[in-house]
């Protein structure tokens, strides 16, 4: 039944152009097994419409290896969702075959029409120019995240910026004065959820509460709100540049934060919550009562995990150079916020952004958190749980897997384009916004 | 200007006289409007910003500067009645929906035409080489002879050298909708050839009178030597990583150590090919030759020139000095004279660091004076308000008012 395979370059050339067409109708059939199967029977009566610049489909080029696969991936997780339009879903697979990767990466590959002849030809470097013939599946993962966040970024201009939710919070009267420090993300969660209650901190004198996780879960959430606020810096990177410092990073060093706020407010209105509930210990000893979990809002840095970190630096480069830098975070609460809707979104104590500092750093961090114990317990500051907690190992990878950023990269992709065709394309993102700001409370609840 | 506009957009390739061809334009760039021929851009680096945008690259946080770059760019290219010339050397590894959309963004009816300078390959490799290590690349001389020879080119490294010197597949990208004649393809000559024969053969593609626009100091950028490469490598090891800011490496190792300081050592061995890479990349050349011959491209110079002088040639520089295991004596030598060069930088700007020392301090003593000033007719105002009822009545509404003012802001 199956039928040779194509016997010269314009056979194969029919083939590629008959895979392309079932990946535009929402295909997930692999090139090798389309290839092989001469699966031509599974090419669409009717393909979508005409892609938004067929340039290349007119003079017969193929589109690159990298972006056939990760069109094919993109319609392979768009198959789980419900209710998929046709005709969306074929002009997300054009536009994902018409993108090129942002930035430094690979050259475009080309598709591999033939196989093993490919395979030949990449051992003899001079019979041919350009880069090697690449069957799609074997394209690098870091490629494929690369021309993803391409993607992404374009999906995202296409929606237009997200308006900020900022929610004016009423104080409550006579609400205590207190200020928080430390971990950043944890901070955060803390200070919304307090804020919620109607207590919003500061004050002359205030109680000082300092939060402190393992110190290497805090350098994470350091290097977590960095990128949140638009830093394209990478984990490795940025516990190599620290690695090299003297001091920690200043929301981290909580030996040098605590002595600062005691030479303020005295030594004794300085509190290090070194314990794994953080909220209610800090509610506890500023005598808060937190209102009944449901309704918190958005904290303004998201408990994010490394993949979507690292998901979220990437895209930072490419606004770099796409966005004017005022306008930037209203894509970035785009893609962070895309995390925390649903069903991905992870507790705040669930020890994020659960990446562990690469082994040859991890003298530093041990001489680190040794020597904050040190200090705090030198300090006299009230301790609320375990200094010794500070210097607790982590359990995770040391770099966020790049397969995870790539699943994360399709998803947003999926959800920002559905978001956008939703609505009636970019024109109306205004009226997306105003419907977000709307629904905000249960989106990100 | 009668006739369809002309754009010329050179594309590359780095190393290749292009920063020379770009000095020229930018400084002559209002007799060249005048006679009907733009280079558009406000600043020097417009063209290279504007590539940025083009390619989405980050380049050091200079990208932040590149936001719609490309477009203003353009928009002047479709303003301009006559002939418009775009450059940069890094355009060369745009890829090929990035190429569609800079050659739509120049508007119809337009005939564009691509120009490649390229170099032999022989030339080229060290070059590059060199060009990553002036940029805080710390890698090694062999370790990046095994990237670029790598056929499967894996890795940004191999990706970046070939998207700009693969001249066939650069040309392809960038002339694939163009007819060849179209495609102008400026070899640069050969060793030992007249100064201004690049210039003559670029100015003949740009239509330029090569006398008339001749720059005026003659550029000498020549190659950092041996030594002074693995000297700048070793550096790099040392300050990457967070020691030296970008800024502060562009200011203080590139441009004073490698362009003002040891650029100027010609005395040292220049670098080369090892042998095995040489006839690699002599037999690589070859191919390029015969498929360029066939693609009908307006070729400006010689084909012959990419073809690398063999290793027996005398232009060759003989024995090959291997820069990862350079003279120690040669490169302390090279050391001792940067350190001399940061002293003397030192020195100079710690006299400006007094200088300003010395205004800033005249000015806080002229500030204090007036300070003083103030200070005293406020207190004699207030002694007269004690004897006087209309001067307190006047220091009354004075303090209402400032008080008003106080609350306002």
């Amino acid at each position: 039944m199956t039928p040779a395979g194509p016997t010269g370059p314009e056979a194969a050339r029919q083939v590629a152009w008959a895979w392309v067409d079932h990946l535009r109708a929402g295909g997930t059939t692999p090139w090798r097994d389309f290839r092989s199967g001469h699966r031509t029977d599974l090419v669409p009566d009717r393909a979508p419409g005409p892609a938004p610049d067929r340039a290349d489909v007119s003079r017969g080029r193929l589109p690159g290896a990298a972006q056939l696969e990760l069109a094919r991936l993109l319609a392979e997780r768009a198959a789980n969702q419900p209710d998929p339009d046709p005709d969306a879903r074929g002009a997300l697979i054009d536009r994902a075959l018409e993108r090129s990767g942002p930035g430094r990466g690979l050259l475009e590959l080309p598709l591999d029409l033939v196989g093993d002849l490919a395979g030949n030809l990449a051992g003899k470097p001079t019979d041919r120019a350009g880069a090697p013939a690449t069957d799609p599946a074997d394209v690098p993962a870091e490629e494929l995240v690369r021309v993803g966040v391409g993607l992404l970024v374009a999906e995202l201009l296409r929606a237009g910026a997200q308006a900020g939710s900022n929610r004016n919070r009423r104080r409550r009267p006579f609400s205590g004065s207190f200020l928080l420090g430390g971990a950043p993300t944890t901070t955060a969660a803390v200070r919304a959820a307090l804020a919620d209650a109607g207590h919003l901190g500061g004050g002359r004198s205030p109680e000082v509460v300092l939060l402190a996780p393992p110190l290497e879960q805090m350098l994470g959430q350091v290097w977590s709100a960095r990128v949140q606020r638009g830093a394209p810096v990478s984990w490795t990177d940025f516990v190599g540049r620290w690695s090299r410092q003297v001091a920690l990073p200043p929301s981290a060093d909580l030996s040098a934060l605590a002595r600062s706020w005691a030479e303020r407010v005295g030594a004794g209105r300085v509190h290090v919550v070194a314990d794994p509930d953080p909220l209610r210990t800090a509610a506890d000893l500023l005598g808060i009562r937190l209102r009944a979990p449901g309704r918190a809002s958005t904290p303004d840095l998201l408990p994010l995990p490394g993949a979507a970190v690292d998901l979220l630096r990437r895209v930072n480069q490419v606004l770099a150079v796409r966005v004017p830098e005022d306008q930037q975070a209203a894509f970035r609460r785009v893609v962070s916020a895309s995390w925390a809707s649903g069903s991905r979104g992870m507790p705040a104590d669930a020890g994020e952004p659960g990446i562990v500092v690469p082994s040859r750093h991890r003298r530093w961090v041990e001489e680190q958190s040794a020597r904050l114990v040190k200090e705090l317990r030198r300090g006299g500051y009230p301790v609320h749980g375990d200094l010794d907690r500070i210097t607790a190992r982590q359990l995770g990878p040391q770099r966020p897997r790049r397969r995870e950023v790539l699943d994360l990269v399709l998803d947003v992709v999926l959800e920002v384009a559905a978001a956008t065709d939703m609505t009636g394309q970019s024109g109306q993102s205004t009226q997306r916004t105003q419907r977000t700001q709307r629904t905000s409370g249960g989106r990100h609840g | 200007m009668n006739g369809p506009r002309k754009v010329l957009v050179h594309v590359g390739a780095p190393k290749t006289g292009t920063s020379y061809v770009q000095d020229v334009l930018f400084s002559h760039r209002d007799e060249l409007a005048a006679a009907g021929l733009l280079y558009p851009g406000e600043r020097f680096d417009a063209h290279f910003l504007a590539a940025l945008d083009l390619m989405e690259l980050t380049w050091g946080g200079l990208e932040r500067e590149a936001v719609g770059a490309w477009d203003r760019l353009a928009e002047e290219v479709r303003a301009w009645p006559g002939t418009v010339v775009l450059s940069h050397e890094i355009l060369a590894t745009a890829s090929r929906s990035q190429v569609r959309r800079a050659l739509a963004s120049l508007g119809d009816g337009v005939d564009v035409h691509i120009v490649l300078s390229a170099r032999d390959l022989v030339r080229q490799i060290p070059a590059e080489w060199q060009e990553n290590v002036k940029h805080r690349r710390a890698l090694g001389y062999r370790e990046f002879l095994d990237k670029v020879t790598d056929p499967q080119r894996r890795g940004q490294l191999a990706s970046w050298f070939w998207g700009v010197q693969e001249v066939p597949e650069v040309l392809d990208r960038w002339g694939a909708t163009l007819p060849p004649q179209q495609v102008h393809l400026v070899t640069v000559p050969r060793p030992g050839a007249p100064r201004d024969l690049l210039w003559r053969r670029f100015a003949s593609v740009l239509g330029l009178d090569p006398a008339a626009y001749a720059p005026e100091v003659e550029r000498a950028n020549p190659s950092l030597g041996v030594p002074e490469t693995a000297l700048i490598r070793r550096l790099n090891e040392r300050v990457n990583h967070g020691v030296l800011a970008n800024e502060d490496y562009r200011r203080f190792v590139r441009e004073l150590l490698v362009h003002q300081t040891l650029s100027a050592r010609t005395g040292s061995p220049r670098l080369g090919l090892p042998p095995d890479v040489h006839t690699w990349a002599a037999d690589l050349s070859e191919t390029w030759i015969a498929a360029l011959r066939t693609r009908g491209y307006d070729v400006v110079g010689d084909l012959d020139e990419l073809r690398p002088e063999p290793l027996d040639h005398p232009s060759h520089p003989g024995t090959f000095a291997d820069p990862d295991a350079p003279d120690e004596a040669d490169l302390a030598d090279a050391a001792v004279e940067t350190v001399v060069t940061l002293l003397a930088e030192s020195a100079r700007l710690a006299a400006v660091e007094g200088q300003l020392r010395e205004d800033l301090d005249a000015v806080h003593r002229e500030l204090e004076q007036t300070r003083g000033l103030w200070f005293r007719v406020k207190r004699r105002l207030v002694h007269t308000a004690d004897r006087n009822t209309a001067a307190a009545w006047g220091l009354a509404v004075y303090r209402r008012a400032r008080g008003r003012s106080s609350r306002s802001a």
